[in-house]
C-alpha cells in the first residue's frame, strides 16, 4: 500500500477560513470602492470521492480516469503524453485495486500517483530544459508587468461563468506556462492544493511555491488579458464599473 | 508603498493573509493607482476563472476504448507482487 498521507488536505482552506473571519477582512468587505473581498476557498481538493463505493474497474475507469486524464493533460500540456500517463497510472492501479481501503484513500493516492507520473513522464522525455524559464526573464517579464500599460477587463466580476470559447483559451494560456510554472499553478489554481501538499508533491520549499505560483499567475493575467481586455460596448460587464478608461502611472 | 512592492504582496493580499498594517497600505496604494488597481482587479478575476474549468475532461473516444482493452487484458493476467513506480 502507497504511503499515503492527507496531512495538509484542509490547510489552505481552514487558512482562508481563518482569515475570512478576521477583523481585517470584515474592514476589506466594507470599503466596496476600494477594497476587494478575498477569495472564496475553492471546491475540495481533487479526486474526492462523493461516496464510499465498491472499488471495481468499471468504477475506477468511467469515474477517475476523466480527472487522471484531466491533470496530466494540463501538466504536461499535450494529448498524447496525457493518454500515456493516465494509461500507466490506471494499470498500476487495476494490479493493486484490492489493496485499497476505500475511495477515499484511492482518490487521494490517484491524485499523487498521477502527479508523480506526469514528472516522470516529462523527465523521460527530457522536456524540461526546452521550456526552462531564466531569471532574465523573469525579470523582463516582472518589468512589464509594472510599466504596460492595462486596460479594464470585461468580464462577470465574482462568479465567472466560462464559455468554452473562454476556457480554451483558459487552457491555452495554462499549456503556454512555462513548465516549472504550470505543475504548481494546475496543482494550486486548478487542482486547489495547499501551498504545502505542493511543496511536498513537488519536493520544493513552500517559499519556492508561492513564489512560482505568483509568476504564474502574472503570466496567467496577461496571457488573458489579451481576450478578455475589451473595448466597452460589448455585453458583458466592467470588472469595477467605477473604473476609468484608462491605466494610471506607475509609482 | 510602490508598485513593486503591491506586487509582491498580491496573493496575500487577495487571500486575506496580510497584517492589518499592510492591509491599509495596499488599498490606500489601490484607491490611488489605477494600474494598480486594474492588475488587481484583473488577477483576481484570472484566479477565480481558472477555477471554474472542468476538473474532469472526457477521453477522446479511441484512447476510452482502447484503454478500457488494455485494462482488461491486465486483470485477465495473473497476480503479481507489484512495486510502486511513482507513488
Amino acid at each position: 500500500m502507497p504511503a499515503d498521507t492527507e496531512k495538509g488536505q484542509g490547510e489552505k482552506t481552514a487558512s482562508r477560513e481563518s482569515a475570512t473571519r478576521s477583523g481585517a477582512l470584515v474592514h476589506l468587505r466594507s470599503r466596496p470602492g476600494t477594497a476587494l473581498a478575498p477569495l472564496a476557498p475553492p471546491a475540495t481538493t481533487a479526486l474526492a470521492p462523493l461516496a464510499e463505493r465498491p472499488l471495481t474497474p468499471e468504477l475506477v475507469f468511467r469515474e477517475y480516469a476523466p480527472r487522471i486524464y484531466a491533470l496530466a493533460r494540463r501538466m504536461l500540456g499535450n494529448d498524447a503524453d496525457a493518454e500515456d500517463v493516465t494509461q500507466d497510472v490506471l494499470l498500476q492501479v487495476v494490479r493493486k485495486l484490492n489493496t485499497f481501503r476505500g475511495e477515499s484513500q484511492l482518490g487521494t493516492w490517484l491524485h499523487r500517483v498521477t502527479v508523480n507520473a506526469a514528472l516522470a513522464h516529462r523527465a523521460k522525455r527530457a522536456s524540461r530544459q526546452k521550456h526552462e524559464t531564466s531569471e532574465v526573464e523573469d525579470a523582463t517579464f516582472d518589468a512589464a508587468v509594472l510599466t504596460s500599460p492595462v486596460k479594464r477587463w470585461h468580464a462577470s466580476p465574482e462568479e465567472p461563468i466560462l464559455t468554452a470559447e473562454q476556457a480554451e483559451i483558459i487552457e491555452k494560456a495554462i499549456r503556454q506556462l512555462p513548465e516549472p510554472y504550470r505543475d504548481v499553478y494546475v496543482l494550486a489554481d486548478v487542482e486547489h492544493l495547499s501551498n504545502a501538499e505542493i511543496a511536498e508533491r513537488l519536493g520544493l520549499s513552500v517559499a519556492a511555491v508561492k513564489s512560482r505560483l505568483h509568476r504564474a499567475r502574472l503570466r496567467m493575467r496577461a496571457a488573458l488579458a489579451r481576450y478578455f481586455e475589451q473595448e466597452a460596448g460589448t455585453d458583458s460587464q466592467p470588472l469595477l464599473p467605477d473604473d476609468p478608461p484608462d491605466g494610471g502611472s506607475i509609482s | 508603498m510602490t508598485c513593486t512592492e503591491l506586487l509582491q504582496l498580491l496573493d496575500d493580499y487577495l487571500t486575506g493573509q496580510l497584517f492589518y498594517e499592510q492591509q491599509q497600505l495596499v488599498e490606500w496604494h489601490i484607491s490611488s493607482c489605477e494600474h494598480c488597481r486594474t492588475q488587481v482587479v484583473s488577477y483576481r478575476f484570472t484566479i477565480q476563472a481558472v477555477r471554474h474549468l472542468p476538473r474532469e475532461v472526457p477521453l477522446p473516444p479511441h484512447f476510452a476504448h482502447r484503454l478500457w482493452q488494455i485494462m482488461q487484458e491486465e486483470l485477465a493476467r495473473p497476480q503479481e507482487e507489484t512495486k510502486d513506480r511513482y507513488g
